[in-house]
């Protein structure tokens, strides 16, 4: 008698247990996913459906506000997205580059002044690059770089270099040292045993650094807003735009907002695993 | 005789003064060149340039723009905005991102992988993407939030348009958007505990609190002052979120120092008074930035 009772006893408690803990999960996604869908949601509305009294959730989806995006002259935010992937993914390979061989000397030579250049380079990750936009945009105007995509790269090129040198560095690290001299053994030179070996073990890491340094510069607002003005805009800045005024077209500036978070997404989503491990290293190393 | 003649064959051989250059560069040099470079020019070179505008007014030395700076009220109150936002913003992530890390680390490592992933999308969306959703999910009569708040009985709040909502409005958002970073960084420091010494304590009769208190929160702290370290770093840049969420408003109260970098520049064009607030930001970015560096040396030297 007293055995059935036992197990049902165990078996309740383990399910209280579970549930509180499934509903957090569910608030958890929700609070994360929800805003994000709805303003992909308010894109494929029309106006009445955005402004009707209670939220419309079910409704006939209309890409009119990416065709009058896109497409209507005018609007240019086709030639912000065209600016946006050019910056950012010019601005990327350069930070690897340029990154890539500073960590390359810093975690296979020692040196003396080693510790100052490590904390030099830590430090301008640190500081806040708000505090270098006024002389720069003096330095930028002497040389007539304002509202250029110049500009944008070479800036996004020097915020990121630090943090990703930092990481590069972490990863090649990473990579024994005599696995490279096994291959000058096999007669490889110095600087080629580096990029057959060491380049090819530590490529995660280099994926990882290209995703977020690519990320920063895809997301940037503060440089753009302030060194462009027509030619050299880029997406975010369209965001911005059509706001004030009493009627906001929201469904204009969700189809902005969704073409700038989509690819972010995207290639967040399919590099995860290497997201993951780049903003740990990049930090707790 | 020999000893002294006898390189002299082999230095007519080679090429000397190649030689020499060649030991006069050493390898580590030429490949830590460029980022140096980049990184003087335009970042720290910069910076200091502000210092020196910041005490300069018509080519003389002058503390002038740091009175007239340091005594307006809206330099007080964008000090005060951004200082309470960070501390407002990085408690409330450090509570979320802890509680989303723990019911997340007892899960098996597919459904977390999978759970993380998607925790961690608001993290890669832009700062003014994120202001833009808030101020629709925020908007006095089409937002979602007022409307959920209808369903429950509650009165619509008028979010972007009172500063005290206001002030929550751009905490919400950013509080939506980093703590995914907060997750990542303890989830990372939680995986990293070894699993025996939890072990240890449970067998030695130490309750779930015990263990939490004394061996969990503990081994944790690189994690947490790191998370805290970073997002302080991070506040600081705080811009174009409140842009665009509520304009700075109402009046000014959530003007952060950045977006006032702006304004003193571009709207009144006052060049001293615009460096003395980047000097502001310069020193508690510095501060920050050394506590940060002090901790990084002193865990590689442990």
């Amino acid at each position: 008698m007293a055995a059935p009772v036992s197990v049902q006893g165990r078996n309740l408690p383990s399910w209280t247990r579970g549930a509180p803990r499934a509903a957090a999960v569910v608030a958890l996604l929700a609070w994360s996913l929800f805003p994000i869908l709805w303003i992909v949601l308010t894109s494929l509305k029309t106006r009445l459906e955005i402004l009707a009294d209670e939220p419309v959730f079910w409704f006939t989806p209309t890409l009119d506000a990416y065709r009058r995006t896109l497409f209507s002259p005018g609007a240019g935010v086709l030639s912000d997205l065209l600016n946006s992937v050019g910056i950012t993914m010019a601005s990327t390979v350069a930070t690897i580059l340029v990154a890539g061989l500073a960590a390359y000397s810093l975690a296979r030579f020692a040196f003396r002044g080693k510790g100052p250049v490590l904390t030099f380079i830590l430090a301008s990750r640190l500081l806040p690059p708000i505090s270098a936009v006024i002389p720069l945009f003096l330095l930028f105007s002497t040389f007539g770089l304002i509202d250029t995509h110049a500009a944008l790269i070479l800036v996004y090129t020097a915020l990121n270099a630090p943090f990703a040198a930092w990481l590069l560095k972490s990863f090649f690290e990473g990579v024994p040292k005599e696995l490279e001299e096994a291959a000058e053994l096999d007669g490889c030179s110095a600087l080629g045993a580096f990029f057959r070996v060491t380049m090819r073990l530590a490529a995660p890491g280099i994926v990882a650094t290209g995703i977020i340094t690519g990320n920063m510069a895809w997301n940037e607002f503060l440089f753009a807003f302030m060194f462009t003005s027509v030619d050299a805009t880029t997406l975010p800045l369209a965001l911005a735009e059509l706001k004030g005024g009493e009627q906001i077209a929201w469904q204009d500036l969700g189809a902005r907002a969704t073409l700038l978070m989509l690819p972010a997404l995207t290639v967040g989503l399919w590099s995860q695993k290497y997201l993951v491990s780049g903003l740990t290293a990049g930090s707790l190393k | 005789m020999m000893t002294v003649e006898a390189p002299a064959p082999d230095r007519l051989h080679e090429p000397p003064t190649q030689r020499r250059r060649m030991r006069r560069i050493p390898p580590w040099l030429l490949p830590l060149l460029p980022v140096l470079l980049l990184i003087a020019g335009l970042l720290i070179w910069p910076m200091v340039q502000a210092l020196v505008e910041s005490v300069s007014v018509d080519g003389q030395w002058s503390t002038s723009a740091y009175e007239q700076v340091l005594g307006d009220a809206v330099f007080q109150q964008a000090l005060r905005y951004t200082l309470v936002f960070t501390a407002a913003t990085i408690a409330l992530e450090l509570l979320l991102g802890f509680g989303a890390a723990s019911l997340l680390d007892g899960m098996r490592a597919r459904t977390r992988k999978l759970l993380t992933a998607a925790l961690m999308l608001p993290y890669l969306i832009a700062p003014v993407a994120a202001g833009l959703i808030w101020r629709l999910m925020l908007d006095y009569s089409i937002g979602t939030i007022n409307w959920g708040l209808g369903l429950v009985g509650i009165e619509a709040v008028n979010w972007l348009g009172s500063a005290s909502p206001a002030f929550w409005a751009t905490v919400l958002s950013e509080v939506w958007r980093s703590t995914p970073f907060v997750l990542i960084i303890l989830l990372a420091g939680m995986a990293a505990m070894p699993t025996d010494v939890l072990e240890a304590a449970r067998v030695d009769g130490a309750s779930r609190a015990q263990v939490f208190a004394f061996i969990k929160l503990p081994l944790l702290r690189p994690a947490i002052a790191v998370a805290l370290l970073f997002q302080t770093i991070f506040k600081l840049r705080l811009f174009e979120l409140p842009f665009i969420l509520t304009g700075g408003g109402p009046g000014n109260s959530t003007t952060p120092l950045g977006l006032l970098v702006h304004q003193y520049y571009f709207r009144y064009a006052n060049t001293a008074t615009a460096s003395v607030v980047s000097v502001v930001l310069l020193v508690l970015g510095a501060v920050i930035a050394f506590a940060y560096i002090r901790w990084v040396y002193r865990e590689v030297d442990a």
